[in-house]
């Protein structure tokens, strides 16, 4: 806590601006337009696991009405001369794409991460602390292999990392789905380490993909928007996983009335109805890994050289 | 313990030979056949968290002989039960596991922390035409069917892992009384009523009082049958 105190301190006199600052307008309109679309269109999504799909004030309208206000942000930034989020940069296809990968490389390590540590303590019964521990290796994984990815980038490019990496995460996420109520945490750890390998393998290497698809003054805007994906695809897949999962729980609960009957039997299917519920969460993870696997084929091989026009940025690599 | 190894024998090998053979040949023939031998590993040990494979079941009996949850020296034994829910047939029983022990033991109580676990285990009575209380438990764990998958999957301590355990206790039904807590509850309420009324009787007839010590001393099964008579009718129990 003190360091970060002294860090935060040094940090207000010490760090320099790294990219040159342009002097900006703020567009007031724009920032209510993007506030009020996002907001309501996440706090619509948040409201998914609670409410359902189906509550009109809590989610559709929110949703619908964020979406239509997100729409026009967007035009408002494509009229503008000096937009507040400059989203042209979704013209580069490459950029898109990676952006895409990305979006679904976040979400698809959300759908195991999010439900792990619940499905540890919850089924098997451990604190917290040991759950974290549970998770640790796997975490770890991600700074082991993100050097290597980086060091692989730089020669060959991000699209074989990306397509290897979803391979490696979509296969690591199978036995996810198949996790009983006595699978051993030693085989979680493991199987959740390699997961991690697919997404290091894919994350790293792609936000600087991301960012050498796009001219070097743009790359501001491009952070902005990269970002922003990004965010929006992790609240979204939240909002889906935690309504999905919940629903096959509700759905499965055994009736109350076995409870008084035979109350061993109701705590057994109960945690039977979790279990289902968090195997359909690890099955979406699933699902934007294999769909992440296609969008990182279509993505551009060979490596991106930051700076240059994406009509140049040809196959600079080495020979496919 | 293989399969940590060759989850990461395997990975390393596809990520080597895909991302630093230059040769084509060699990098699909390294990367796919090392990718392949990932997912052939994966899938086993899917299967293996699935459906146990490379484990079997083997099932274990033990019977010991039990002692009465009352007072040691009174001629019926007695047990006490508690029903986990309603005809669940699963019970909670109250008796000694040795004849010394001071007080009796809760059995079979279920470990509500562990929930998994607790629901492989049952137990239950019933009455039988014998003298003597005995438990019968018969237990079913999985163990390693051979050296081979042991290599392969040891490592979460599956090793001996319960699969089902069930317990039976057989009580001599003429010598031995199966109280819920309530009826353990009323008898003792009414067991100094009893005992006065009964002494009232005995001294009004001596010649009663002595054939039933005779008794005592010469068949004490006879004797805590007529016992455990009695109080099954002050008690209205008629199984």
């Amino acid at each position: 806590m003190i360091v970060v105190g002294i860090v935060f301190l040094v940090s207000i006199f010490a760090m320099r601006d790294v990219i040159p600052n342009r002097p900006m307008k703020l567009d007031f309109l724009s920032v209510i337009l993007s506030v009020a679309g996002f907001g309501a269109f996440l706090w619509g999504f948040t409201n998914v696991a609670t409410d359902g799909w189906g509550k009109f004030n809590t989610v559709i309208a929110p949703i619908v009405g964020g979406l239509i206000i997100i729409l026009l942000f967007g035009l408002r930034q494509l009229k503008m001369d000096d937009p507040f989020l400059d989203i042209r940069v979704f013209k580069i296809r490459q950029f898109t794409l990676v952006t895409l990968a990305l979006a679904l490389s976040t979400m698809a390590m959300m759908g195991v991460e999010m439900m792990l540590p619940l499905y540890l303590q919850d089924v098997h019964g451990l604190s917290a602390f040991n759950s974290g521990l549970v998770l640790l290796p796997g975490s770890l994984m991600m700074a082991v292999v993100a050097p290597l990815a980086g060091g692989v980038y730089d020669r060959i490019g991000s699209k074989r990392l990306a397509v290897i990496g979803f391979l490696v995460l979509a296969l690591g996420t199978v036995p996810f789905m198949f996790f009983t109520a006595t699978t051993p945490d030693h085989f979680v750890t493991l199987l959740y380490g390699l997961r991690m390998v697919g997404v290091g393998m894919v994350m790293m290497p792609l936000t600087t993909s991301a960012m050498n698809a796009v001219p070097v003054n743009e790359v501001a805007q491009a952070t902005a928007s990269n970002n922003t994906a990004r965010q929006v695809a992790s609240s979204v897949v939240v909002a889906l996983l935690s309504s999905v999962a919940q629903n096959v729980i509700t759905n499965n609960m055994p009736a109350s009335s076995l409870k008084a009957a035979n109350p061993l039997q109701f705590a057994n299917k109960a945690i039977e109805a979790m279990l289902q519920g968090y195997h359909a969460s690890f099955a979406i993870g699933l699902v934007f890994a294999i769909i992440g696997i296609f969008v990182a084929l279509s993505l551009k091989s060979g490596r991106m050289i930051a700076g240059l026009p994406v009509e140049e940025q040809e196959v600079k690599g080495e020979n496919k | 313990m293989l399969i940590i190894l060759l989850l990461v024998v395997f990975m390393i090998g596809t990520f080597f030979g895909f991302m630093f053979i230059k040769n084509t040949i060699a990098h699909w023939l390294v990367g796919g056949i090392s990718f392949l031998l990932l997912a052939g590993s994966v899938a086993m040990l899917t299967m293996h968290i699935k459906d146990n494979w490379g484990m079997k079941e083997v099932t274990t009996s033990s019977t010991h002989q039990i002692y009465t949850a009352g007072d040691n020296s009174a001629p019926y034994g007695m047990m006490i039960k508690a029903e986990i829910g309603k005809n669940t047939d699963n019970y909670v029983l109250v008796y000694r596991n040795s004849e010394k022990a001071e007080k009796a033991d809760t059995n079979f109580k279920p470990n509500q922390k562990n929930i998994v676990e607790a629901v492989k285990k049952s137990a239950t009575y019933k009455l039988v035409d014998d003298t003597k209380a005995t438990v019968t438990t018969k237990t079913t764990r999985r163990v390693w069917s051979s050296d081979f998958y042991k290599l392969l999957f040891s490592v979460g301590g599956e090793q001996n892992e319960l699969v089902k355990q069930q317990s039976v206790v057989s009580v001599p039904k003429d010598t031995w009384l199966v109280l819920t807590q309530d009826q353990v509850k009323k008898l003792s309420q009414e067991a100094p009523a009893m005992q006065k009324q009964m002494e009232a009787q005995l001294k009004a007839d001596p010649q009663k009082a002595a054939q039933l010590a005779a008794l005592q001393k010469s068949n004490p099964t006879e004797y805590a049958k007529m016992q455990v008579k009695q109080i099954k009718q002050l008690l209205g129990i008629t199984e």
